[in-house]
């Protein structure tokens, strides 16, 4: 039990969310309740299929629950408009996806800031500087996503989700397509966010190495969190993963 | 930021924005080179009716190039929008509004409409100086256009680059809108394109706009107004526009049958492409089809009229005196020559015929007059009702349809109006008209009568039967010899007379041809346009087929099965409305002044429907051939 009092980034109450219909319905989410902590690195972790990309993609708000709550900071996401969770996820929400997280015809800069340029803010100079040094990208800026390698390409994509200064940072396997070591570059990279900026990370992954790297890991199976495990270590991880899939 | 987003788009995908701009040029130089001509025959002086009926033919391909054009320019924004769903799928991820989407993608269409406008500027006067050639060539019945040189107005390239941007932009919206609604998630999916189904409403809006459109037709032949025919084509095709993306995937399937059969894989591959991406397809296919419906259409018509006046042939005077007028003159032809002409041996009969407006039954309308007796020796006329002997004084003779919409028979009592007065006569005689070739009005009366009542006595034709036994030759020799005194004057044979006409006929259906068959082109250039978009955005699944063993010559094979399966859809689609609205405009004609008799071209049709079956394939053998030569390594590693 840890004793400081957490300030929850995102929550979500009884979530359910189901797919198809009849016969073919499939329970994803079957009745989640769940806090992310603020400035943390939250991991969810589970088998494909056990739900977590979909807890994922309801507790950012790119897919809507069947029925439940979700708030990110205090705002209800379920009653929220098309246009009010398009605001939210452009001011408040930043994604990190598996592959295609760039536009292949702007170059590495320039997807850099393109979610602010969406929202039609002025770039912080000081805090893209930043950002950019901690990447650790400066001088592939003006590169296009074909001329950069896979991992670059990853750490072109926390860049951009770091730079318009989100509530959230949401992972969705950001690592599934690379090789182990491009992979903890990026992992390293996440931690210093929260370690440095202070920055909220939830990350789906199915890799206990990626666990490691976490604050807290919440484990899910058949659509519910069946675990929480604060500080893990990878061997802890890989006992708990087993306990779940026995 | 959208700026941005077009300008890199526009310049690292060159090629893509090119061949969506191909419609627009097209269109735009359609158009331009539509108001070209037209301000070209304004300001030639004296231009002829055929001058001026050719720039109001010219002003409908101008309305069909917009249309086609459109068509065109949608399919392309079409197969764009489906192939960047995972792009504007991670912009709206990153907090893009549909506004923003829907801007992106209607900017680059202006950005492509107003460059593509210009250059189809360009090609709309090449277009206009090529037809003003024709038209002062010999190859145009008469007039020229050599009195005015081309006339290129400022107002021309305005209105040209505003309906070129317009129509580019309106074609874009619904992509676009749909490019609004991608959801965020379809980012995350493998698969980019994956099809959509098209929603329920516009199902059943499209649904019942096609019942509509083709229930409209028979009802328009047989019993409505024939005008509903105009307004049942634009539902029907906009239905079709509608469903098009729901009944192109089954239909790709069946008519891809054949072609997998004989193509084998590659054709098998060739089918479950169409039939997998059936907003392409279908797109495609209308782009074709409408090209197709206008030529088929046209050549029905034509068809039905050549039949009718064929069918007019055996009720052709043997011989008759054409009178043709130079402007202001009104003579008519002479009493002496009338006179002299009776005189002639070689001669069985001289019919001399009168007409005047007058008053029938309240109708304003001409009546012809004739002697009964030698009229009936003269006219092989098609007696239905009552004998033409019977038309001496106060008898009546009307054709078929006149009998039919005014509800007469034989016995009918029917007030003419005449200037020096009015008498009821009665119907003696009901007989087939002679709508194209010479001899018989819709009203015959004796001529004692017509003399009586102060008809107009000018002669306007004479019909004349020759003598038994004398050689053709010798007679046409004589009535010439008495013609020679008017240069007004000539004499036509049966034969001469159905050549005339089928001439005409033969020459406007020539003239409608050329604009359908442009329509039909412009098809053509979106089978070209959408397959080769299809390879740019393909390029991943086309380098794993040549990885997994996939010979060159089996990828061309396979993507002109693609273009052929998409060409037969077009021919079945656009032959099929075009049989439709030919059978229900040349029955609604069948009763009308320009009679026709429904006549399938077969021939013809096939022949035309094999031209673009063939050209379908030729056009997709540039893309083919650029789809066979992708490197299997390089496109894997395109992302």
């Amino acid at each position: 039990m840890s004793s400081h009092v957490e300030v929850a980034a995102v929550r979500a109450v009884a979530v359910t969310k189901r797919f198809g219909v009849g016969p073919a319905m499939v329970t994803a989410l079957d009745g989640v309740t769940v806090a992310v902590p603020a400035g943390r690195f939250t991991v969810v972790m589970g088998a494909s299929g056990s739900g977590k990309s979909t807890l994922l993609h309801c507790l950012a708000g790119l897919d809507r629950v069947d029925s439940g709550v979700v708030y990110l900071g205090d705002v209800d996401l379920t009653g929220l408009s098309e246009r009010a969770l398009t605001r939210l996820r452009r001011d408040r929400v930043g994604f990190v996806f598996q592959s295609f997280n760039l536009l292949p015809t702007l170059t590495a800069g320039e997807n850099l800031l393109l979610p602010l340029r969406i929202a039609g803010r002025v770039p912080d100079r000081a805090w893209t500087d930043r950002v950019v040094d901690v990447v650790g990208l400066r001088d592939r800026l003006a590169h296009r996503p074909a001329e950069l390698s896979g991992g670059q390409q990853q750490r072109v994509a926390v860049a951009r989700a770091l730079v318009a200064r989100p509530a959230v940072v949401f992972a969705d396997e950001p690592t599934g397509n690379l090789d182990s070591r491009a992979a903890a570059d990026v992992l390293a990279l996440l931690r210093r966010c929260v370690d440095e900026f202070g920055q909220t990370v939830v990350m789906v992954t199915h890799d206990p190495v990626a666990a490691g790297y976490a604050d807290r890991v919440l484990l899910v199976a058949d659509g519910r969190v069946v675990d929480e495990v604060d500080a893990p270590s990878v061997a802890m991880i890989h006992r708990r993963l087993g306990g779940v899939s026995s | 930021m959208i700026w941005r987003l077009v300008r890199r788009e526009l310049a690292m995908r060159s090629r893509r924005a090119a061949l969506t701009g191909v419609g627009a040029v097209v269109g735009v130089g359609l158009i331009c080179g539509t108001l070209v001509l037209l301000e070209t025959v304004a300001a030639t002086a004296g231009a002829d009716e055929d001058v001026r009926q050719l720039g109001q033919l010219v002003l409908v391909a101008g309305v069909v190039a917009v249309l086609v054009g459109a068509v065109l320019i949608n399919a392309a924004f079409t197969v764009t929008v489906a192939q960047r769903t995972r792009e504007l799928a991670l912009l709206r991820c990153l907090g893009a509004d549909g506004g923003q989407l829907r801007r992106l993608v209607g900017l680059e269409a202006l950005v492509i409409g107003g460059l593509a406008g210009l250059v189809g500027l360009g090609a709309g006067v090449g277009v206009a100086a090529g037809l003003r050639a024709y038209v002062n060539s010999d190859l145009f019945p008469s007039g020229d256009l050599s009195g005015s040189g081309l006339v290129v107005s400022a107002r021309t390239a305005v209105v040209s680059l505003l309906v070129g941007c317009g129509v580019t932009v309106l074609s874009a919206l619904a992509p676009a809108r749909r490019a609004g609604r991608t959801a965020p998630l379809a980012a995350l999916r493998a698969t980019p394109g994956s099809v959509r189904r098209a929603g329920q409403v516009r199902l059943v809006v499209g649904g019942v706009a096609v019942v509509l459109g083709v229930a409209a037709v028979p009802f328009a032949a047989v019993a409505g107004p024939g005008v509903l025919l105009l307004p049942a084509g634009v539902l029907t095709l906009l239905g079709l526009r509608l469903v098009g993306a729901r009944v192109a995937g089954p239909l790709a399937r069946l008519v891809g049958i054949p072609v997998a059969r004989t193509l084998r894989l590659p054709g098998a591959l060739a089918q479950a492409n169409t039939a997998r991406n059936p907003e392409r397809t279908a797109a495609t296919a209308s782009a074709l089809a409408i090209g197709l419906a206008l030529v088929s259409f046209v050549l029905v018509l034509s068809a039905s009229t050549k039949a009718a006046i064929e069918d007019e042939g055996a009720r052709t005077p043997e011989l008759h005196v054409r009178y043709e007028p130079r402007a202001g003159e009104r003579a008519g032809i002479g009493a002496d020559v009338v006179d002299r002409l009776a005189g002639l041996p070689e001669l069985a009969a001289v019919a001399p015929l009168r007409s005047g407006e007058a008053t029938v039954a309240g109708r304003p309308d001409r009546v012809t007059a004739v002697d009964p007796e030698r009229y009936r020796r003269a006219q092989p006329l098609k007696v239905v009702a009552g004998s033409v002997t019977d038309l001496a004084a106060g008898g009546l003779g009307v054709t078929e349809r006149v009998a039919a919409t005014r509800g007469w028979t034989v016995g009918t009592p029917v007030p003419v109006r005449l200037p020096g007065g009015e008498r009821t006569l009665t119907v003696r005689v009901v007989y087939a008209g002679n709508s194209y070739l010479p001899g018989a009005g819709d009203y015959l009366m004796a001529q004692a009568d017509y003399a009586a009542l102060g008809g107009d006595p000018t002669v306007r034709d004479v019909p004349m039967a020759a003598r038994d036994g004398v050689p053709a030759g010798a007679v046409r020799a004589a009535v010439a010899r008495v013609l020679a005194v008017d240069p007004a004057l000539t004499v036509e044979d049966r034969g001469q007379a159905r050549q005339r006409y089928l001439g005409q006929i033969n020459r406007s259906t020539s003239l409608f041809l050329a604009l359908a068959g442009l329509a039909g082109v412009v098809g053509l250039l979106g089978i070209l346009t959408t397959t080769a978009l299809s390879i740019v955005d393909r390029a991943r699944e086309l380098g794993m087929l040549r990885a997994v063993g996939m010979a060159r010559h089996q990828i061309r094979l396979m993507i002109r099965g693609e273009a052929l399966i998409v060409a037969l859809l077009g021919v079945l689609g656009g032959g099929g409305l075009g049989l439709l609205f030919g059978w229900g405009a040349a029955r609604v004609l069948a009763g009308s002044s320009s009679p026709t008799r429904f006549t399938v071209p077969t021939a013809a049709l096939a022949a035309v429907a094999a031209a673009a079956a063939v050209a379908g394939v030729l056009a997709a053998a540039l893309p083919a051939r650029a789809a066979s030569r992708i490197e299997v390594l390089g496109a894997i590693a395109t992302e």
